[in-house]
């Protein structure tokens, strides 16, 4: 660190006010039965941000609920109301727990919090290290909180300078970094690699061989990802049955798969049977010579369900569990080592922030300087041309055009420094010497938005 | 000054070739969206440089080496700036950029100028003629590059080595479409320039000459594209196969072309 540097943030940290907080609870501090006690609905949401808003010492406000985390950010007005407030409307959500709702959440201020909202929308406090879903969920937050107007307006100047920070901080991260690269989970590696052999999955046709959980969870992001017609084949019928209802499929009886794999492009294979049913010389006698287009086998089962030689045949794809939980590894190693470059973009982001924020403070010293210089423009035309009364309509009026742009001219130099002073933490003594040059008595500056 | 816009085209299509490169290396995850940019700005330039010429010589940069591989760089970046329109086959332009740059750069080297009047240009059946082979040339070039990527996918897949090649090329559906719309294009526009050259042949030189080395190449690369076609479309081989038919093909007729340019003495302006 420079000594110009060390000196700033010495400087800095002496006059930084940080009335923001978040408290909250994640995967983290919480386990998912904890974690879903302090989850709120959209309808919640808004009721709980208006109540906090109410309570006192709390000016803005926005509510982030997902599966993963719940936490509440707060622009606060008087910090030793506004927290307590914040902890107990969460522990009320929460109800009875097995310990008190205190030893599940944390609580962080000023650039901590800030800091913590611009991880957080970049991924990196996911589970699922640079995970794109949490951008779209800050983003529902944001709106969400925007949604409350008048009286009870939760979002104001601070916090649409914060979250749109925010948003285009995971922007940043995910464009200028790998972060969100290369699939992150078994079923999105097997998407992935289908992505890679049909391109877009639209319209293609899969299979899913035995129902169980993981087979329904890909089936569920082929689903997603345009796959519109498929077959689920189970020896438990009732179970394929229902599966095949909650994706809009059809069942088969378990023995017919071999006849429907001819129509098929994706078969994902997760049966209990103790060795492999889809073998190299079965295939070869039941499928066709020569398979004019691919074939992508997605086994998960364990036992394999899938004989290995069968991937050697053209056309044909065989990925089993063990291929794809190697992709998912080797792309979160990847992931990891992108870290220091997207803690490097918070960081300055943060910096960025918070330099806008402190040139806030000036805010209300300028407006009173431009409230002052305005009221003594006024006074000032307003005698001469109560003397020049032989002006016409036009001439007046040009008068007043360039008594406005003068003294608009004039006060852009100073404002301008002011608040660039405020931004480097220097605004206390300019300030100062600009409230003795005009002769201003007070510093007003409670103004924050 | 079609010289100029020649050269810059040229710079254009090195910098986008440096572009594609750099993120492949980097390992990203395909082209972005402005890579492209540069080929359509290169594509510009060289449609300028095109016009230029015309106007400054009254016929158009068909006639002579410079000229001829100046025209199919076009053709080749037309391609590439045809294929960029499709957001997954953008990253073809790691191949083609730098083979549209190369083939301008060496156009440049030799003189983009006119060839004397025994090679003068004769009307309108001759700029068919050479225009649609180029065209027939350029397809399957595009054709070439997109099969030899989707052997590579290919490979990364069958393996399961997923590297930069895995992340940078498109996926297989996409080359294969690619290619499979550059070889009929190549192949319509080869027969029809064969066709249009013939007729031309047996109305000024009153023959088809069998003894020139330009037709017997011209044969052998059509063969060589019919059989690349019919690997393709018949049915009868697999992507794989056809894709292999379709680049084995491309490399035998260039390099054919490349030893009959060396060894045959005064091969012409072609060949």
């Amino acid at each position: 660190m420079t000594l110009e540097t060390e000196v700033r943030r010495s400087v800095r940290s002496e006059v930084e006010f940080k009335p923001f907080v978040v408290v909250g609870t994640s995967y983290r501090t919480a386990p998912i039965e904890v974690r879903e006690r302090f989850a709120f609905s959209s309808t919640e949401i808004t009721d709980s941000l208006a109540h906090v808003l109410d309570g006192g010492g709390v000016s803005e406000a926005a509510l982030l609920s997902t599966c993963n985390r719940t936490e509440l950010y707060g622009h606060l007005s008087e910090p030793e109301r506004g927290i307590p407030h914040i902890i107990a409307m969460l522990a009320r959500q929460a109800g009875e727990l097995p310990k008190p709702a205190e030893r599940y959440l944390y609580v962080k201020r000023g650039s901590d919090a800030v800091k913590h909202l611009y991880r957080v929308v970049s991924g990196l406090d996911s589970m699922v290290l640079g995970e794109t879903q949490i951008q779209g969920q800050v983003r529902d937050a944001y709106e969400a909180a925007r949604g409350l107007t008048g009286q009870r307006q939760a979002v104001r100047a601070v916090f649409n300078r914060l979250f749109q920070g925010a948003l285009s901080v995971g922007g940043r991260v995910r464009s200028e970094t790998r972060i969100a690269e290369g699939a992150a989970s078994i079923p999105s590696a097997a998407v992935e690699l289908a992505r890679k052999i049909f391109g877009s999955l639209r319209g293609r046709r899969g299979m899913v061989i035995g129902a169980g959980d993981m087979g329904e969870l890909t089936l569920q992001c082929l689903v997603d990802e345009g796959v519109s017609s498929f077959i689920v084949a189970s020896r438990n019928m009732l179970r394929a049955q229902k599966v095949a209802e909650k994706f809009g499929g059809t069942s088969v009886p378990f023995t017919e798969f071999w006849e429907k794999l001819p129509e098929t492009d994706i078969v994902i294979t997760s049966t209990a049977a103790p060795h492999a049913m889809i073998t190299r010389d079965e295939f070869r006698r039941r499928m066709p010579a020569k398979l004019r287009s691919p074939l992508f086998f997605i086994d998960i089962a364990i036992p394999r369900d899938v004989e290995s030689a069968v991937g050697d045949l053209p056309n044909v794809f065989l990925y089993t569990i063990d291929d794809l939980q190697h992709i998912v590894t080797a792309n979160h190693e990847r992931r990891r080592a992108e870290v220091p470059k997207a803690e490097a973009i918070v960081e300055q982001e943060v910096e960025s922030f918070w330099r806008w924020y402190s040139g806030l403070r000036a805010v209300p010293f300028i407006r009173r300087l431009r409230e002052q210089a305005e009221a003594v423009r006024q006074l000032e035309v307003d005698r001469v041309l109560t003397q020049l009364n032989h002006l016409s309509e036009g001439d007046q009026e040009r008068v007043e055009r360039l008594t406005r742009d003068l003294l608009k001219k004039i006060l852009h130099q100073p404002t301008a420094r002011m608040r660039a002073a405020a931004e480097d933490g220097r605004e206390h003594d300019i300030l100062e010497a600009a409230q003795y040059l005009f002769g201003f008595e007070e510093d007003g500056r409670a103004e924050d938005s | 000054m079609h010289v100029v816009a020649y050269a810059l085209a040229a710079v254009l299509y090195l910098a986008a070739s440096f572009r594609y490169t750099l993120r492949f290396v980097r390992g990203r995850s395909g082209a972005t969206a402005n890579v492209p940019l540069l080929v359509y700005a290169g594509v510009a330039c060289h449609v300028v440089g095109v016009g230029l010429y015309w106007a400054s010589f009254g016929e158009p940069p068909l006639v002579g080496l410079g000229p001829s591989l100046a025209s199919l760089a076009l053709l080749i970046a037309l391609g590439l700036a045809g294929a960029a329109l499709h957001t997954a086959a953008r990253s073809i332009g790691l191949i083609l950029a730098p083979v549209a740059g190369f083939l301008l750069v060496l156009a440049l080297a030799i003189g983009i100028e006119p060839m004397g009047s025994v090679l003068a240009f004769r009307g309108s059946w001759l700029m068919i003629h050479i225009s649609t082979s180029f065209l027939g040339y350029a397809g399957w070039v595009v054709a070439a590059a997109a099969a030899s990527m989707y052997l590579l996918q290919l490979r990364q897949l069958k393996h399961k080595q997923l590297g930069a090649i895995f992340e940078f090329f498109p996926p297989l559906e996409t080359l294969d479409r690619l290619s499979e719309w550059a070889l009929i294009t190549g192949f319509a526009g080869l027969t029809l320039g064969i066709a249009v050259g013939w007729a031309w042949t047996i109305r000024f030189e009153g023959g088809f000459r069998w003894s020139d080395p330009k037709v017997v190449w011209a044969i052998l690369a059509w063969s060589a594209l019919l059989l690349a076609h019919w690997a393709r479309f018949s049915g009868r081989r697999t992507l794989r196969q056809a894709a292999l038919w379709n680049v084995g093909g491309f490399g035998v007729v260039s390099l054919a072309y490349v030893v009959a340019k060396i060894v045959i003495p005064r091969t012409g302006f072609f060949l």
